[in-house]
């Protein structure tokens, strides 16, 4: 019987690099984007979505990702950076760090992810538009910017 | 130049079409793209792992999704 072909849906490594990303998956509507820009992203094999807050405590496993990895993708929601901010507590430097402010998205308190919105993130990430950024400063609690309306 | 992407339409094969025109648009090159989706058809060119590119007759990605930066690569040979 002849083969048929078949399609990597559920596998496979882009370009055979092996891809973590970690998004802020905050409680906005950039935020929430992310979370569904890194789920979206790893069913299309750009790579595999890890748990930020994992990261934030350190895992063992979370940092043994992080060290076999060959390129770690960040998304942020907005410039308050929380995703970068833990990787760079963690001692991370991304490939490729998104912020999807930056790519004209409007932070919004509504949590609705719009499929236009999650096109332009997923293609960004797909594009390389993140590029390196320099580590985000530490940011004092409670002045503001987050719009969660956590006071973080 | 002529781009053949193969795959039955889901959402990998999408996104691979989808990173071809964006490479092919960053580069501006002309190129003949075109979406092979039947079956019989991808198996004619010898492709058992989709999505894939031909570029030009010549197997170059079959399996994965390239990303964009890697296509460029391919294109501008």
């Amino acid at each position: 019987m002849a083969e048929t072909p078949t399609c990597t849906c559920g596998g496979g490594e882009a370009a055979g690099r092996k891809r973590i990303i970690f998004a802020c998956s905050g409680a906005s509507n950039v935020g929430e984007l992310s979370n569904a820009a890194s789920v979206a992203l790893t069913s299309e094999g750009f790579g595999n979505k890890a748990c930020t807050a994992s990261l934030a405590i350190r895992t063992p496993s979370v940092m043994k990702k992080v060290e076999d990895a060959d390129e770690i993708v960040v998304i942020d929601g907005c410039p308050v950076e929380c995703a970068g901010k833990i990787a760079a507590g963690a001692g991370i430097e991304p490939d490729q760090h998104i912020v999807i402010t930056e790519l004209g998205i409007k932070k919004i308190g509504d949590m609705t992810v719009h499929e236009d919105g999650l096109e332009t993130v997923v293609s960004a990430a797909w594009e390389g538009k993140g590029g390196k950024k320099p580590a985000p400063e530490e940011k004092k609690p409670g002045n503001g910017g987050c719009g969660c309306g956590g006071g973080c | 130049m002529k781009i053949e992407i193969l795959g039955t339409g889901c959402m990998k094969c999408k996104r691979l079409a989808k990173n071809v025109e964006s490479a092919v648009a960053e580069l501006g090159i002309s190129a003949e793209i075109e979406k092979v989706e039947d079956i019989t058809a991808i198996m004619d060119r010898g492709v058992m792992l989709t999505p894939a590119l031909i570029v030009d007759g010549e197997l170059r990605v079959s399996g994965r999704v390239a990303d964009v930066k890697e296509l460029k690569e391919i294109l501008q040979g």
